[in-house]
């Protein structure tokens, strides 16, 4: 489209740091044109940092960026935009209620002649050349609410070029797409690095950066730690290079050696569930739970996991059966507030499991605060923030006190504040809804310690996964749903990917 | 399959209905006062209906850019009240009308300025902003106009009232003129679709650049400008400022532009035609329900159901968006 597009941008040892944490340090990248180059590392790495930077949303400390060997200053985003990078965020910047063309389009309006009439043939047009090189299907005057997520994407890349960049960073673009809208994004990345833009792509998934990367940058503690093309790397070299020492950790080493006897030893029965049908779907499912054990469930998406669990803690109305815990008096039925008993760890911990306007400490004890309260219902600040204090050494929460945000910590640390919130209280059965779902390696593994540590201690767990590798390594007995019914119970020494498959479909 | 082509004809139906509820409510409500009184549909009646529109039209259009971008401005009623009492005021005192208005709608701009500065800049949220305004404003409108038992307007500007084009009044082609205006800038202007994606997606407009607490300022100093020009008009129609001067505007305002379709959550809605038919159909509801001998005091029991049936299907819509 524009041929003064930039051939190199290079940074050099850029600083940055945020009060408590050096999160950039002494970090340097060059990119070319016509190269699509991978950044990757954990969660806190330092990778949305260093790429906020480029995009004018944050400042650095020190250090220089060079567009074409002429340094540059970006102070806010529209700077770095006007410079030619584009950012693509995970979060789309789409505006809905628009056209296609006026989407595209939206930076070239003219804002010193914004009561003007707009010429939207000539906006129409210029928009059209660029859907016609990139994806024909989309028409200008097409409204964006009626397109997938795939095509918006596409919209957004198409303002990216019509915005005259250079450079275009893409964050998790394939977060929320279907198989075929990925396979056209890969194609479309193909064609921007023919014409000569530079492409940063940032992921998680290592089969995304095999298939499409030239080059890698891996980032470890806000350094680099390493670059390697592509060609001459594998995903084992480059786990070693993200992970330094937290490779060991995962899955705790050797495969699940952990508590197959102490289970044996205590094979008492915690909870029972007989017979429980819920308004949500649940048919008839039975089951127990062991001391000391990790029951996994599995199930397709759709199968009842989350069902289930929201049936058992009674925050779905049941219409038939029973679920009944062990007391010191024999077997009696839950109480109505779930919370003496378990802790609940909900699937989306963004939605459903934390206030993330509110300091790491009220996250922590909001949990059972009437606790903390005295007889006037005051709360106690001292045990409070002891407590909080204790869970937080325990779990090894990374923050700077436990009045920062929650909405500051990385994935892994938000989750372990979820969980935090009940070990306080030291329930009798922890329920882990798809815990490590969005954390990167190193923060999966910290969980995985900690669900060890939890059963050590004599705490049973429920652990529901949708990653068929978590459910087989961490349980001791993993029931399989199917249909919104339990179709088997299968021990750790029965199970493997391929029958765990089966039952869950329903082949067997 | 003809159950199942019955089926989907049906379903169309349903459809049709569901996205064009507020037109048959309207239509129904029309053809409902022609029936019942021959008075109603009257070419004086009409025209009385429209004039009754005329003020509220034109504060809906600066309440509707205000509301688009996903904002609130419940001040105007007591803006128009404070900004027509000072002006008022000085006619009152000897100064020349012109003077007086054009006191009143600098004054009106000021306190939508106000506003601006301090919801975009100490960064209080609107509501509480506006609804402080609210308070305050009418408090010092008292001061100003209630102390003294209410300020007759001269005859001068009264008789504005009696012009007239065809079926029109003056005030009517103004609205028209005001609402076309913000319409044509709300739909073919890079401002106007900057207030649409302000309302869409605020985060999103501040990456690609747009200076969102410029723009805010400028809506609500816009709001302020409008309610003192539709006291104005107003002021001209009863001929007398008096303590309750525009109380209670700002309600029914909001109310009339989501009647209309401009949506409570951002985003989406027009001036013309939307707006201007959820103005006429609450003024129409008054007009017809007087018409016909309906008690005056079930009038807000009426006009508050249609209101609230229509702020569900606002929050419906968005939700199956």
């Amino acid at each position: 489209m524009n041929d003064k597009k930039h051939k190199s941008i290079r940074l050099e040892n850029i600083n940055k740091s945020f009060p408590g944490v050096q999160a950039l340090k002494n970090v340097s990248m060059e990119f070319t044109a016509s190269e699509v180059i991978s950044i990757v590392g954990q969660n806190g790495a330092g990778k949305s940092t260093l790429m906020d930077i480029l995009g004018g949303v944050k400042q650095k400390d020190s250090g220089e960026i060079y567009f074409d060997d002429q340094p540059v200053q970006f102070k806010s985003p529209r700077d770095s935009m006007k410079k030619g990078v584009s950012y693509i965020h995970q979060e789309l910047a789409i505006f809905n209620n628009l056209t296609v063309a006026e989407n595209v389009m939206f930076n070239e309006f003219d804002r010193n002649k914004s009561l003007f009439f707009l010429n939207s043939k000539k906006i129409n047009a210029k928009c059209s050349k660029i859907l016609k090189m990139i994806e024909p299907s989309i028409k200008p005057n097409d409204k964006v609410e009626d397109l997938a997520v795939g095509q918006k994407q596409i919209v957004e890349i198409s303002r990216a070029i019509a915005t005259g960049a250079s450079i275009i960073i893409f964050d998790e673009p394939t977060s929320s797409l279907t198989l075929k809208e990925k396979e056209s994004l890969y194609a479309l990345i193909k064609l921007l690095k023919s014409e000569g833009y530079i492409i940063i792509y940032i992921t998680h998934h290592f089969e995304e950066i095999f298939r499409i990367a030239d080059r890698i940058y891996v980032m470890r503690d806000g350094a680099n730690a390493g670059e390697v093309k592509v060609k001459d790397t594998n995903t084992k070299e480059l786990a070693k290079l993200m992970l330094g020492d937290y490779v060991t950790k995962m899955y705790g080493g050797e495969d699940h050696s952990h508590n197959i006897d102490a289970v044996q030893d205590s094979d008492e029965v915690l909870l029972k569930v007989n017979e429980l049908s819920s308004t949500n779907g649940i048919e008839n499912v039975s089951f127990r739970l062991k001391q000391r054990e990790v029951l996994g469930v599995w199930g397709l998406m759709g199968s009842g996991r989350t069902e289930l669990i929201r049936g058992i803690l009674k925050l779905d109305p049941i219409t038939n059966g029973t679920v009944e815990i062990k007391t010191k008096n024999g077997f009696v039925g839950l109480p109505k507030n779930f919370t003496k008993n378990f802790g609940y760890v909900p699937e989306n911990r963004r939605e459903e499991g934390l206030f993330l306007d509110s300091p790491v400490l009220s996250n922590m004890s909001i949990g059972r605060i009437k606790k903390f309260a005295n007889k006037l219902g005051f709360i106690k600040k001292v045990q409070e923030k002891s407590k909080a204090i204790t869970a937080t050494k325990e779990l090894d929460i990374k923050l700077v006190n436990v009045h920062q945000k929650v909405n500051t910590l990385s994935g892994g640390n938000q989750q372990k504040v979820v969980i935090a919130r009940w070990l306080i209280f030291k329930p009798d059965i922890f329920i882990l809804d798809d815990p490590t779902k969005g954390l990167d390696i190193g923060a999966k593994a910290d969980v995985y310690k900690l669900v060890k540590d939890l059963v050590e201690e004599g705490i049973s767990v429920i652990l529901i996964s949708s990653d068929i590798d978590e459910i087989i390594h961490m349980s001791d007995r993993i029931i399989v749903l199917a249909n919104n019914k339990l179709v088997n119970t299968l021990d750790h020494n029965q199970a493997n990917k391929e029958t765990l498959m089966e039952y869950s479909m329903g082949n067997k | 399959m003809n159950t199942k082509l019955s089926h989907n004809t049906s379903k169309t139906i349903l459809n049709f209905i569901v996205n064009n509820i507020f037109y048959l409510v309207f239509i129904g409500v029309f053809v409902y006062f022609s029936v019942a009184s021959s008075k109603f549909c009257s070419v004086s009646n009409l025209s009385n209906l429209l004039l009754q529109c005329s003020y509220y039209g034109i504060l809906v259009t600066g309440l509707s850019f205000v509301i688009i971008s996903s904002d609130f401005d419940i001040s105007v009623g007591a803006v128009a009240y404070v900004s027509m009492s000072v002006g008022m005021t000085a006619i009152s005192a000897g100064y020349p009308i012109t003077i007086g208005i054009v006191l009143t709608l600098m004054f009106g701009t000021l306190m939508g300025f106000f506003n601006g500065i301090v919801i975009t800049r100490l960064k209080v949220p609107a509501f509480i902003v506006t609804l402080g305004v609210l308070i305050a404003g009418r408090g010092i409108g008292h001061l100003l106009v209630a102390e003294r038992g209410g300020i007759p307007v001269p005859t001068v500007m009264t008789q504005f009232t009696r012009f007239k084009i065809g079926p029109f009044y003056y005030e009517v082609i103004i609205m028209f003129l005001v609402m076309a205006i913000g319409q044509i800038i709300l739909t073919k202007t890079a401002f106007g679709k900057t207030v649409f994606a302000i309302g869409d997606n605020e985060k999103s407009a501040e990456h690609l650049g747009v200076n969102i607490k410029n723009m805010k300022l400028l809506l609500f100093t816009l709001s302020g400008f409008i309610a003192s020009l539709a006291g104005v008009i107003y002021v001209t129609q009863i001929g007398y400022l008096h303590a309750s001067f525009a109380d209670g505007w700002e309600f029914t305002a909001i109310s009339m532009a989501v009647i209309g379709g401009v949506s409570l959550f951002g985003g989406r809605g027009t001036i013309l035609p939307g707006a201007l038919l959820g103005v006429v159909l609450i003024v129409m509801l008054q007009n017809g329900l007087t018409i016909i001998g309906i008690s005056p005091y079930v009038h807000p029991f009426i006009t508050g159901l249609v209101i609230f049936l229509a702020i569900l299907a606002d929050s419906f819509k968005n939700r199956y968006r």
